[in-house]
């Protein structure tokens, strides 16, 4: 084959393949960095001794919501601390448990006929 | 993501200073690098690959890639954007088509619409496209890439061979071997097909 003609078939390829981007393709190319989760702490660790400012706006979403866990959990905590198991309610606890290990010691024992 | 008038500067600055910007997490510096090879990239992914949804992937880990390593971005190693970036993509192709053992679906519809054609019709430029697409996936792997970059990608042979790590007379060798493989294999088609037709 002919040099002058493999090239026309080569250009012809090469402008085939070498199509416009679909707008869609490029949004999901351009919101990758959101996916990306890799090291967070490093880069923005980075971002801190650049600017000072990024340290504001990256550890202030993070306080708020370190803080509201604290007192939800504070409050959670205190309002259920006096349901703590009382002495009675382990007695009835131990009594039930009792019985029920009896009761599976009787069963086994009719099984056997013994 | 919209672009103020102190962004369009960024326009004319070189890959490599956007890189060291991409490392301190500026998305603009990022959505300029990607307006500005995402097509061109996404073309060389699918002249090695012969697939485009699969060149889609590539591209997408590829770019994952330069967000990722853009922090470790070093302008003192004198890398040039595009060499290294190529190569991301080269070896993510090379990786894909190691994971796939049949040949590609663009390859099979390429043999349907081969046969199709016309004896002696002079063929449109999409068919001479096609033709051309099926016979590079019959090319050894090293060859596709040296044509790829060489006579597609427009690329000069010493930075091609850098980016295939080879030396420049390899990759002349590669390209004439390919050259005289590819002639081959398109006069054997234009044969087979012939007999077929009579």
């Amino acid at each position: 084959m002919d040099d002058k003609i493999l090239d026309a078939y080569l250009k012809a390829y090469g402008r085939e393949t070498d199509q416009e981007v679909s707008f869609g393709l490029k949004e999901k190319f351009l919101s990758l960095p959101d996916c990306a989760t890799q090291d967070v702490f490093a880069q923005d660790h980075k971002v801190w001794t650049i600017n000072p400012y990024a340290w504001f706006d990256f550890m202030m979403p993070k306080a708020i919501g370190w803080t509201l866990a604290c007192c939800i959990g504070i409050y959670f905590g205190l309002s259920t601390s006096d349901q703590a198991s009382q002495y009675m309610d382990e007695e009835y606890y131990m009594y039930n448990a009792a019985q029920l290990i009896l009761s599976e010691n009787l069963t086994i024992e009719d099984k056997n006929n013994d | 993501m919209e672009m103020t008038r102190s962004d369009h500067k960024l326009d004319t600055i070189a890959d490599e200073q956007l890189m060291v910007r991409i490392g301190d997490r500026d998305r603009v510096a990022y959505k300029v690098l990607v307006d500005r090879h995402l097509r061109n990239f996404m073309a060389f992914a699918v002249r090695i690959n012969g697939d485009r949804s699969e060149a889609e992937d590539i591209m997408q880990e590829a770019f994952m890639r330069v967000w990722n390593k853009a922090v470790e971005w070093d302008q003192n190693r004198h890398t040039r954007f595009t060499t290294w970036f190529y190569r991301i993509v080269l070896n993510l192709s090379i990786d894909v088509k190691r994971k796939k053992k049949s040949t590609s679906e663009l390859s099979e519809a390429m043999d349907i619409m081969s046969n199709e054609m016309p004896a002696d019709a002079v063929l449109s430029e999409k068919q001479m496209a096609f033709k051309i697409a099926e016979v590079m996936m019959h090319l050894p792997k090293r060859q596709r890439i040296a044509v790829s970059l060489c006579y597609l990608q427009e690329l000069g042979n010493q930075e091609a061979a850098k980016i295939m790590d080879i030396t420049t007379p390899a990759l002349e060798s590669l390209l004439v071997r390919g050259r005289r493989k590819m002639a081959e294999l398109l006069d054997k088609k234009r044969e087979e097909f012939l007999k077929d037709v009579v």
